[in-house]
């Protein structure tokens, strides 16, 4: 899951790697080594053994000297050749029908198709990429062993660190192409796949008059395309959102197409002398055109029409309620008074139920050459458009937003307060995953969230909070209704700053299972209403800020995990994401090219397979075995046996490196034998094996805890695979930080440097390369 | 004999392919697959193809073929099992990070490979409909997540043909689910407009006959379906399985009784309520007339009940012939065993019975009742003819038969919605209903007068009723009234007047309450509970 996976800060991760990798490195050296000089000597005596590791060292120290790049090239576009001629257009082919098909197993219907869709291309591409990495490298030197073409190679002056190095780069340089194939044509699946159109008929739309205002809004739904609709509201103008459906939205915007006769009267306030005007609107409502003609209600003819200036619209948008401030200027042709006259006024567009309405008001002011006001009119004028709105007003529904995105977001740290307002942990539901803690509604309980970095630079508009939580309701409450909950911006406590600054609680009625965005201003009135606060003057301290989220309704409750309530810094490129994505995979299938390509310098093809086969399953579930199935066979050997536990406490293995470890207090029941045994006689873990003598059982453990031992120290040095797969993030559409880009690239290269160096090591050893 | 190396190459590949060819004939004929006709038959087809139309698995016709399942399982080449169980155990983790759409995306993978195990699409849209929908707060994400687990099913129906289980489900779905959540008033009200919805249902549901005034309705869409489960089994010969007969048939009849109850609950009472009732009467009383395989190895008519008693009455009465005035002194005995409050029950005329005297009497009938042996025993051995053998023979077995027949009844609480379905249709119900409605409203106007002149109109209606069909005394029914009466009070202290005695619905105060008020001054202790509580109407 997305939200378990934690990106540690890049320098951090580098030093610990480093750390790491230097340990592991040194250790498998001096194991290496120690090891080959144990063959040695047992094989020809102590003096030659010496000669003999001398001389290796030697060369593999001349070899990494004299180490070219040029050579490793040819040996690289060989290897590209060769793989060519291999498995690369089946797999390729493979991908095209699976693509091909894909269509029949996702519901472009589902809650979430974007998800679906790119969590579907992903998966596959990475199960097929390392496969065929696998079956790539894993024939490719054994076959040049058996069929001695390996010699033609080496007589040349290839030296075998070059071949190794060689055969991964082009292996690897030709996975990528496929995969850089792949990510083309899934990009397009995607894309193809969510693309839809829903369309609007304005008759439908239901209008509803805000309580105590004259504002009008209207609500409809759109057509039916990928099997949703959308709900909608739109403003009197016709501007507005749909709402999320399928994790997505549209924008809506009209057009006004406005034909027939618009009249209107201007009147002179000084000597009530009236005119009628006829006027004929079009375009939309962001550049209205008016065309005028002196007259009483008939069309005017075509010829007679003049274009009135176009009026500028100050606030036109979807912002604005139901009327667009505007300046025209008439010209004195039609004032009938000799001058050009500037009307000052609004229109306003409304989109009503039972055809469309056009009305204008406001004041003609007459102004002389320097501007200033002559004397005053006043203008006014209705007219119905049409019977069927639709033929007046065009309402197009936009692409779909929200869906293909990589939003970047900043999270922070959680904590809770309990119901009494002190520090606590989040109350647990009962749902079956822990991630998320559960806040009591109507109570002072709270989940706090500590944000770093907040500066003006990074939100120069104020902060962009998305929310992902969940509802618990523990009675019905109000079905129609969501639950309601509120966040609140707090100034956080620290050595320098205790005074207490809350903002005002901004409230907000819950979604679930769909983002919730909210936008926090620059200025925000503060909690008690006093005083306005400013988010950097007066709420951040160091670039820290705390939000804090209630749930305002008794008896119910919010859940939320330390990623459900983000900062949204802005969005990268999603076709970028798409690539980092298929970065991932690359690099995976690279790691697997490179354990192939070790293995095979010693083990034949097959058996090279069945080795690979084991890293993957291993580097997959590496998250289950490491700890989980180690702890078991530790928390059994502690109770069952003093003299381990006085070993462990002796050496201080609860703490340090070691600690999570051996402080295990969950998963009893032993390792692998005691487990087996367990199921043969069905014992449950908690209960004792009666049926076996104890220093029998005891036995079976002591094994159980080496061989544990040893596959754990082995899941050490294999990849993690979980932590290159980055699907998910793309799926929900997040961006895949460079940082995490630069781990596993650096990580990557660690493994094919190692590799190369540990199958240099073994390809001397078979004298084929010596 | 030595050949030219290129010519036996070319005669080992013709042989090879004349080998392929005539295994191509065998293939043919299992696997041909079956031409659809008219109606839906199907003709012709393979070995195979004859089986699938045997055993009524769906994919025997050609165009109903559904290549990505077979190609999945082809695919998995005999694994399918094990995929099943890893994709399962993932469906269940999606399930528990609450990833649904990756959770319905594995269903989707699990059903075609396994197509027409009808346990597990009805496990899926289970898990879908009921379990995947309550998870989400707004009802309208959870009315979408129930729609989905019925998609599921519809298309599992597709896959099993006629499945009574899955059609049975769909019924249950759209009735129960949708008809007796949390929010189902939200529910029926998002149905009734659903046309995008209802029109994905196949053909052979007629959607328009689950159309009402207001729009659809779920119940009776739900009688639809379990209507085609119903003739999936009496005319497509499926074997009924999971629910019990007696259960499986009264489906159709009471998703009609519960469109009919909704209706009132959803609006003002009216015409289109009182034809619901009609209907809901007429399909139990049709229910009521057909067989219904028991336990006891004989198909029951439940509406047979009074026409035995009738019989037996009068088979009985021919047997006292032979015996005369026994069957009195061993009743007369008996009722001296009785407690007197029994007796008096049994005593009183049936019209004047009270509530409680009814509950006695029928709790004192098994006592009473004499068994036709007994009289047989009597009857002097010179008259013991053939004719009293079969009397005697005869009237036990027509008891055992009514026993049967009374159990079942019990089981669905026949007679409480036949009388419910008789009442509800009369216009005194409506009526009657109406004004408890306008009541409430004069109540919460503060027009304490009207409302209380309302309440007495409508109770003394309900009075009239509940004497004519004391049946219904028996249900949640009673409820509504309690609620009713409740706010009578709160009306009366308002307008500081004191509740009426003797009040019109005493009954259904004493039914709430368990104690009887003395309805005539007899010394009756009043601390006697009231008898078993009756059928619970579900």
């Amino acid at each position: 899951m997305l939200e378990q996976i934690e990106v540690l800060p890049f320098g951090e991760w580098l030093v610990s790697s480093a750390i790491f990798y230097v340990v592991v490195v040194t250790l498998l050296l001096v194991i290496g080594f120690a090891i080959a000089a144990f063959l040695n000597v047992v094989r020809y005596g102590p003096l030659e053994a010496f000669d003999r590791l001398t001389l290796i060292a030697g060369t593999a120290f001349a070899d990494l000297v004299n180490f070219s790049p040029r050579r490793t090239w040819a040996i690289a576009r060989l290897a590209f050749m060769e793989g060519i001629r291999r498995y690369v257009l089946a797999v390729f082919a493979l991908f095209v029908v699976v693509m091909l098909f894909a269509g029949w197993f996702l519901e472009p219907n589902a809650d979430q198709p974007a998800k679906l869709y790119i969590s579907f291309v992903l998966t596959t591409s990475n199960y097929l990429a390392l496969i065929m990495a696998a079956l790539l490298s894993a024939f490719s030197l054994p076959s040049d062993i058996a069929t001695k073409t390996i010699y033609t190679i080496i007589t040349k002056p290839v030296r075998a660190g070059e071949i190794l190095l060689g055969k991964i780069v082009g292996f690897s340089s030709l996975v990528g192409l496929m995969l850089a194939a792949m990510c083309v044509i899934s990009y397009v699946f995607v894309v193809r796949g969510m693309a839809h159109e829903h369309n609007v008929t304005v008759a439908d739309l239901t209008e509803e008059r805000l309580p105590n205002s004259d504002i009008y809004l209207y609500r409809g739904v759109t057509t039916r395309a990928n099997g949703h609709v959308h709900p909608f509201t739109v403003d009197s103008q016709g501007q507005g959102e749909t709402e999320v459906e399928n994790g997505h939205f549209h924008r809506i915007a009209t057009l006004f197409d406005v034909r027939g006769a618009w009249t209107f009267t201007v009147t002179d306030s000084a000597d009530g002398s009236q005119e009628s005007f006829v006027a004929v609107m079009s375009g939309s409502v962001d550049s209205p055109a008016v065309q005028v003609a002196p007259g009483d209600g008939s069309l005017p003819a075509a010829e007679s029409l003049e274009t009135w200036s176009r009026p500028e619209l100050s606030d036109a948008g979807y912002a604005s309620v139901d009327t667009s401030r505007f300046e025209w200027t008439i010209p004195e042709a039609f004032t009938g008074k000799g001058r050009a006259l500037r009307l000052d006024g609004s229109i306003e567009l409304p989109v009503r139920n039972q055809g469309g309405f056009l009305s204008i008001e406001g004041n003609l002011l007459e102004t002389d050459g320097e501007g200033e006001v002559v004397s005053g009119l006043t203008v006014r004028g209705l007219q119905r458009l049409a019977e069927n709105p639709d033929e007046v007003f065009d309402m197009r529904v936009g692409e779909h937003e929200g869906m293909l995105e990589a939003r970047q977001p900043i999270y922070g740290t959680l904590r809770f307060l309990g119901r009494d307002g002190n520090p606590g942990q989040g109350i647990d539901v009962g749902t079956e995953s822990r991630y998320r803690g559960y806040v009591e509604g109507g109570t002072l309980g709270a989940a706090i969230f500590t944000y770093d970095g907040i500066t003006p630079q990074a939100f120069p508009d104020g902060l962009p909070v998305e929310l992902d939580i969940r509802v618990f309701r523990t009675i019905k409450g109000d079905i129609e209704r969501t639950v309601r909950g509120s966040l609140q911006l707090v100034r956080p406590q620290t050595a320098t700053s205790t005074s207490v600054v809350e903002s005002r609680k901004i409230d907000f009625a819950s979604t679930e299972f769909k983002l919730k965005r909210l936008d926090i201003p620059r200025k925000i009135r503060s909690e008690d209403g006093s005083r306005e606060l400013d988010l950097f003057d007066d709420l951040v301290v160091d670039g820290k800020l705390e939000i804090w989220l209630r749930c305002e309704e008794p008896q119910q409750y919010f859940g939320a995990g330390v990623k459900d309530v983000y900062l949204r810094r802005g969005d990268n490129s999603f076709f970028a994401n798409f690539v980092k994505g298929y970065w991932s995979i690359f690099l995976q299938a690279t790691v697997i090219i490179a354990f192939c390509v070790m293995f095979s310098t010693f083990l034949k093809s097959a058996v090279t397979l069945l080795a690979v086969a084991c890293v993957s399953i291993l580097g997959f579930a590496l998250n289950m075995i490491t700890l989980g199935t180690f702890q078991g066979i530790i928390v059994v050997m502690r109770e069952k046996s003093p003299f381990f536990n006085r070993v462990v406490s002796t050496m201080g293995l609860e703490s340090g490196v070691w600690g999570d470890v051996f402080q295990a207090r969950e998963n009893p029941g032993g390792g692998v034998v005691e487990s087996a045994i367990r199921i043969v006689l069905q014992k449950n873990q908690t209960i004792d094996i009666d049926t076996i003598p104890e220093g029998m059982m005891m036995a079976i453990r002591w094994f159980d805890f080496f061989s544990m031992l040893i596959v754990w120290l082995f899941c050490q040095v294999v990849p993690n695979f979980n932590s290159f797969m980055t699907a998910d993030f793309v799926a929900r559409g997040y961006d895949i930080s460079w940082n995490l880009v630069a781990q596993q690239t650096l990580a990557t290269a660690a493994y094919v440097l190692t590799l190369t160096v540990l199958g240099y090591f073994f390809l001397r050893s078979r004298e084929v390369a010596a | 004999m030595s050949m030219d190396p290129k010519r036996s190459s070319l005669v080992r590949k013709l042989v090879y392919l004349a080998l392929a060819a005539t295994l191509l004939i065998p293939l043919f004929v299992i696997g041909r697959p079956a031409v659809v006709q008219e109606e839906g038959k199907t003709t012709g087809g393979g070995i195979l193809a004859e089986m699938r139309q045997k055993e009524g698995i769906a994919q025997s016709e050609l165009g109903d073929v559904d290549p990505a399942s077979s190609a999945m399982r082809l695919a998995s080449m005999g694994l399918h099992g094990v995929a099943v169980a890893v994709l399962q155990s993932q469906a269940n983790q999606a399930k528990i990070d609450q990833d649904f759409d990756e959770m319905t995306a594995l269903n989707n993978q699990i059903l075609r490979l396994q197509p027409n195990f009808v346990k597990v699409w009805d496990f899926q849209a289970h898990n879908m409909s009921y379990n995947t929908s309550v998870e989400f707060d707004d009802y309208r994400q959870r009315y979408a997540w129930v729609k989905k687990g019925i998609d599921f099913l519809m298309e599992g129906e597709r896959y099993n043909r006629d499945d009574p289980l899955i059609l049975k489900d769909l019924g249950w779905y759209m009735g129960q689910k949708v008809g007796r959540a949390d929010e189902h008033k939200q529910f029926r009200r998002l149905f009734r407009k659903d046309d995008q919805f209802v029109q994905t249902f196949p053909a052979y549901i007629d959607i328009n006959r689950a159309y009402t005034r207001y729009g659809y309705d779920n119940w009776l869409m739900a009688g639809l379906w379990y209507d085609r489960s119903v003739s999936a089994v009496d005319e497509r010969g499926k074997r009924l399985y999971g629910d019990g007969p007696l259960i499986f048939y009264r489906n159709p009849a009471m998703s009609k009784m519960n469109h009919a109850e909704a209706l009132e609950d959803d609006f003002r009472p009216d015409e289109v309520a009182q034809n619901a009732w009609e209907n809901a009467e007429t399909a139990w009383r049709g229910f009521g007339d057909r067989p219904v395989n028991s336990s006891w190895g004989e198909a029951l008519r439940l509406n047979q009940l009074e026409q035995i008693r009738v019989q037996v009455a009068e088979l009985e009465r021919k047997l006292d012939q032979f015996a005369p005035g026994v069957r009195e002194r061993i009743t007369e005995e008996r009722k001296k065993q009785l407690d007197p409050l029994f007796v008096a029950a049994v005593e009183t005329p049936p019209e004047e019975r009270t509530q409680a005297q009814v509950e006695r009497v029928n709790a004192a009938a098994p006592v009473l009742d004499v068994d036709p042996k007994l009289i047989f025993a009597e009857i002097p051995s010179e008259k013991r003819t053939g004719e009293a053998v079969r009397l005697t023979d005869q009237i036990a077995k027509l008891k055992q038969y009514a026993t049967y027949v009374d159990r079942y009844r019990n089981q669905v609480a026949f007679d409480y919605w036949m009388g419910r379905a008789r009442m509800e249709a009369t216009a005194d119900a409506i009526a009657a209903r109406n004004f408890l409605l306008d009541a409430k409203e004069n109540f919460q106007a503060g027009r304490l007068e009207e409302a209380k002149t309302d309440f007495e109109r409508g109770f003394a209606l309900w009075k009239k009723l509940l004497t004519t069909y004391p049946v219904t005394l028996e249900s949640s029914m009673g409820d509504d009234l309690t609620d009713s009466i409740e706010l009578y009070g709160r009306t009366l202290d308002n307008l500081g007047e004191t509740f009426p005695k003797p009040f019109d619905l005493q009954m259904v105060i004493d039914r709430q309450t368990g104690v009887e008020t003395p309805a005539e001054p007899p010394a009756e202790s009043g601390d006697e509970p009231a008898d078993a509580a009756g059928e619970s109407a579900t």
